[in-house]
């Protein structure tokens, strides 16, 4: 059941308060965390790493595009002897980078990373107002359970 | 919790797939089969693709598992008063994302389940009549068109989930940084339910020249061109929301206005590709690559960076540095332009993507040195989001703490003490009594009243 | 050196980045500013950059349209590509339009309106004239577009005339095959399954049929002997995979025989009109050529992967999927000998290249095309022997320009040769 059914109505905010106040181990504040804010910061950071990941594949065909054939420390640094034997980029490794760079733009960073982050952080904040988790059950509860949530939070209109 | 874990080991698949043997999936984000289905097609159609799908199966887990969780809560879980018409236009572009998600990601994951089974069980889903390797394999009566269908099923959405939050965004900061009601509150809400709603019958320009039946591609013509019109009321509305307003430029802003610049670069190239005929010449062209950096990624991420900025006091309680800002947004910009602008006349020139080298082509001899220039604005476009990743990690450490409302913004999330807690609110939850884009509202002393202000006595409730 | 020098690049500008915003930190933590304070004077440093922008870029668009002009593709050498050329100046003169105003209007507000603190913004939520106004005009220019794009794409993609000549466009990975009729006019039935060293199409005739089903018999001999011989020796997996292997083509074998069973029946039906009788003249060849002012219907396939024929200069595409025939079909008007005259390029050619990824050497995969006048195109046609009497063997043949590097024969797909990056 979750947050849901424990989610304070606001008439007795107060009473609950306290509750929420108890400190946190470091998992289930960072890891494992419930809570909206912090679920909104690691989509952030996961997609800033794996945009840089991507970023940085860009950088590898991008030179090799401009100057075909040519070794760069830079393309070997990243891909070793076996992709890029002298700096130089094989096709086939060229292939696989625009493949994964157009991947994790998409999926991770445009999709996961853009609707993760904003609507974790905005959707609680802006519409619910309340403590929002995500559990699974949390799910099911809420759609088949909702009238009587929503009665009994008095939330608006459902 | 779950979906960001699911998300989280998705990512660590893909970034599993780079050290395999054979190296990750390679043939291009479509994966188009039997390219991508036949391990002898290429050597990253060995276990680097089998990750991929994985990967991919674990993200759709995870995008459902999120959007439900915001349709659930956008559509039941509002404060009092808190009317659908009441809604800020970011949390209305979030929930019809995440519609669209749910929708579309599930076609996703059975496109690749299938094109699992064709790969490790044997199956012909995708697979008919092909001799490769030097030997005819037994699949018959399986069709490649298939999977371009379902794949682009999802694609095109997927196209409108990268976009429409970015363009939510955008809104909720234009308005916030104009000091003025966003222009046209309600067609705005129109457009994002049209681009959504039209999103899911588009995907056949796609595979305009897969062979598919010319009048099956009208059909996919005429509701693409449509979408035109949803796009160009959401941009001529962003560019009246900006006349006469009281623009306070800060970053955010900055990306957001921007957003609207590449929305319109990009969408008007969007206008010629979407036309059946003239994508025959310029299908699959470096035309394409320039044409959805620019509308999807460049607009995306500039939404993303707007968001960053803007909300960046309200995750973190401090705030980003803003001349470093100033900085990360107008080399961005530039660069941006300097990378995709020039791919246009490399793709009219017949240019195709995906080609390793040009050089093999004499016809293309005077336009590759374009490339040269592109690249040189990808390297400084690169660099400068060092400058933005170390504003970033610097600030939530060190950054100058913040104020409960830096941007004298309506929104609700303002009102919530900065301080970390569950339940954002300590007492009970804010009351909503008014739209969120109350700025510079005459008769008002302040140019800005949060949506938990009650009206005035004798004020009008504004529906946009 | 390339690298050396960008890296050090990097490092400097991290270590200047970090150095100059601490001392701006310290600076505006002295004099009390907070970065929500976003002062008249950053704004109007940012307004009068957002008026510079906009000349920088339309600058730049008028160099780039100035400056590669005539890089862009020469004019069409097909009588569809006409129409097209027509249809995409119609949608530029329109999109250029909508670009100029949309941006001026953009940069013009977003530099004159910055924040001033004696200015208060000028509530205006909404005015349903102007949003009806700005539905309405696009959705009439939208119109518009899709009537004229539409209009050309019925015409481009009608069914040819009856009586349209064939010609067959295959693909496989890396390079391109052309399959002419021969002097019946018609092409022949192909069966995937009979592509062998002498036969790279899978072209189906009594003969064909007759010298796989013998392959794959001796196949089956020499592959039970050594079953027989080395079967002890082998470790399991190769044993396994030799007796699938050996099972695979025996189950090949006996598809042949289904298919001579109904090429039998076909030919008793249909006599000189079945299509298993049109294959052993027609013409396998790694050239491709077209008569100039004449309707030509190119039928695409592909052995292996998805490929597609592009023909940039004739404005031409369509995908060769594995598993189907596709159809495009065209009138060249300008011969490559004209073209050389029109770009003043003495060896210019007419491409056809792979516009579908396809593997390693996709960027390679390429044929170029001569455009010829009809007599000069039926005299190269008669010199070039039939399938089954040709004295080499099809997949063999060079062609005549320098494209022996994407050559590689049907057996050993994996190109040894174009893995290796090119050295410039």
């Amino acid at each position: 059941m979750g947050s849901v059914a424990h989610a304070h109505p606001p008439a007795h905010g107060h009473a609950h308060a306290e509750h929420h106040h108890h400190e946190e181990s470091f998992v289930s504040k960072y890891i494992f965390s419930q809570d909206h804010k912090m679920i909104s910061k690691q989509y952030l950071v996961t997609a800033i790493i794996m945009a840089w990941v991507a970023v940085v594949m860009s950088i590898m065909f991008r030179l090799q595009l401009a100057w075909p054939g040519e070794g760069f420390a830079f393309t070997n640094f990243f891909l070793g002897d076996k992709w890029a034997p002298g700096g130089v980029l094989s096709p086939d490794m060229y292939l696989a980078l625009v493949t994964i760079h157009g991947t994790i733009m998409v999926f991770f960073v445009l999709t996961g990373g853009l609707s993760g982050t904003f609507a974790n952080l905005l959707i609680p904040f802006q519409v619910w107002c309340t403590r929002y988790g995500e559990r699974f059950l949390e799910h099911v509860v809420v759609l088949v359970l909702l009238r009587e949530q929503c009665a009994h939070d008095r939330l608006a209109i459902c | 919790m779950l979906s960001y874990w699911f998300f989280f080991v998705s990512s660590v698949l893909m970034i599993a797939s780079l050290f395999v043997e054979g190296g990750p999936a390679s043939g291009g984000w479509t994966i188009y089969p039997p390219l991508s289905a036949l391990p002898q097609a290429m050597p990253g159609s060995g276990t680097g693709m089998t990750l991929w799908l994985l990967s991919m199966a674990v993200f759709v887990a995870s995008a459902l598992l999120g959007g439900l969780n915001y349709i659930v809560t956008v559509l039941n879980l509002r404060t009092l008063g808190m009317k659908m018409t009441r809604l800020p236009l970011s949390v209305w572009a979030l929930f019809v994302t995440a519609v669209l998600g749910v929708l579309s990601f599930p076609v996703l994951l059975s496109a690749a389940l299938l094109l699992l089974m064709d790969r490790l069980v044997g199956t012909s889903f995708y697979l008919s009549e092909i001799h490769i390797g030097g030997e005819a394999l037994d699949n018959m009566g399986g069709s490649p068109i298939l999977f371009q269908h379902l794949f682009w099923f999802l694609g095109h959405p997927e196209v409108y989930i990268v976009l429409l939050p970015a363009l939510g965004i955008t809104s909720e900061v234009i308005a916030t940084n104009a000091r003025k009601p966003i222009f046209g509150y309600r067609a705005m809400i129109g457009s994002i339910l049209a681009i959504g709603f039209l999103s899911f019958i588009v995907w056949g320009h796609h595979m305009f020249i897969t062979g598919m039946n010319p009048f099956l591609g009208s059909v996919f013509v005429f509701t693409t061109l449509l979408i035109a019109i949803p796009s160009a009321v959401k941009v001529f509305n962003y560019i009246t929301t900006l006349w006469r307003g009281n623009l306070v430029l800060s970053p955010a802003m900055l990306f957001s206005i921007g957003l609207v610049a590449t929305f319109i670069a990009g969408g008007l190239t969007g206008i010629i590709l979407a036309d059946s005929a003239l994508d025959i010449p310029v299908h699959d062209t470096y035309f394409v690559v320039a044409h959805f950096h620019i509308v999807m990624g460049m607009s995306a991420i500039f939404g993303m960076f707007a968001g960053i900025y803007h909300w960046f006091p309200r995750m973190y309680g401090r705030m980003m540095n803003t001349k470093l800002g100033y900085a990360h947004f107008w080399i961005t910009f530039i660069c941006a332009f300097g990378v995709f602008f020039p791919m246009h006349y490399i793709g009219l020139a017949g240019a195709p993507r995906r080609y390793y080298s040009y050089s093999e082509f004499p016809m293309f001899q005077g336009v590759v040195d374009l490339n040269i220039l592109i690249t040189l604005f990808a390297i400084v476009g690169g660099l400068a989001q060092i400058i933005f990743t170390y504003n970033f990690f610097h600030s939530i450490w060190r950054g100058q703490k913040a104020v409960q409302n830096p941007w004298r913004s309506n929104t609700l999330e303002w009102t919530a003490p900065l301080k970390h807690m569950h339940g954002n609110w300590p007492g009970a939850i804010p009351v909503v009594h008014r739209w969120p884009y109350d700025y510079s509202k005459p008769g008002m002393p302040e140019d800005f009243v949060p949506q938990n202000v009650p009206l005035a006595e004798g004020e009008e409730e504004e529906h946009g | 050196m390339m690298t050396l020098l960008i890296l050090a690049v990097i490092v400097l500008g991290i270590l200047a980045v970090t150095r100059l915003s601490r001392v701006y930190e310290l600076t505006s933590a002295l004099r009390g500013k907070r970065e929500e304070d976003i002062t008249e004077r950053d704004s109007r440093m940012n307004a009068r950059l957002m008026w510079a922008f906009p000349f920088a870029y339309f600058a730049f668009f008028l160099w780039l349209t100035v400056a590669y002009a005539d890089q862009m593709l020469p004019v069409s050498a097909s009588e569809h590509g006409v129409w097209l050329d027509d249809l995409l100046n119609f949608n530029w003169a329109i999109l250029i339009v909508a670009f100029f105003v949309t941006n001026v209007l953009l940069f013009y507000f977003a530099g004159k309106y910055y924040y001033r603190k004696d200015r208060r913004a000028y509530f205006y939520p909404h005015n349903s004239k102007w949003e009806l106004g700005w539905t309405i005009v696009p959705a009439i220019v939208m119109i518009g577009i899709i009537i004229y794009g539409l209009s050309v794409w019925n015409r481009i993609t009608s069914v040819p005339l009856a009586g349209t000549p064939q010609v067959e466009l295959y693909a496989q990975q890396f390079n391109w095959t052309a399959r002419y009729p021969g002097k019946d006019g018609k092409l022949g039935a192909t069966d995937f399954r009979l592509i062998s060293g002498t036969n790279a199409l899978g072209v189906v005739t009594p003969n064909s049929i007759k010298t796989r089903l013998a392959e794959l018999e001796e196949i089956v001999v020499v592959e039970k002997k050594k079953l027989e011989t080395e079967g002890g020796f082998l470790p399991p997996s190769k044993l396994t995979a030799l007796e699938d292997h050996i099972k695979h083509v025996e189950r090949m074998r006996g598809r042949i025989v289904n298919l001579r069973t109904l090429m039998d029946q076909d030919i008793a039906a249909r006599g000189a009109e079945s299509p298993y009788n049109h294959g052993s003249d027609d013409i396998v060849i790694k050239e491709f050529h077209l008569p100039v002012r004449e309707n030509v219907d190119l039928v695409i396939r592909s052995q292996d992967v998805i490929h597609s024929v592009f023909l940039p200069h004739l404005r031409a595409q369509m995908n060769a999927v594995p598993g189907m025939a596709t159809r495009i079909h065209m009138k060249p008007t300008i011969t490559t000998d004209s073209m050389r005259t029109i770009t003043a390029n003495p060896v210019f050619d007419y491409i056809l290249m792979c516009n579908k990824i396809c593997g390693a050497s996709h960027y390679n995969m390429q044929m170029p095309l001569t455009v010829e006048p009809d007599g000069a195109y039926k005299v190269w046609l008669s010199q070039q022997k039939g399938f089954e009497t040709a004295e080499i063997p099809a997949a063999e043949v060079v062609p005549a320009t320098d494209t022996a590097a994407v050559i590689s024969n049907t057996t050993a797909n994996i190109p040894a040769v174009t893995n290796e990056p090119k050295k410039n």
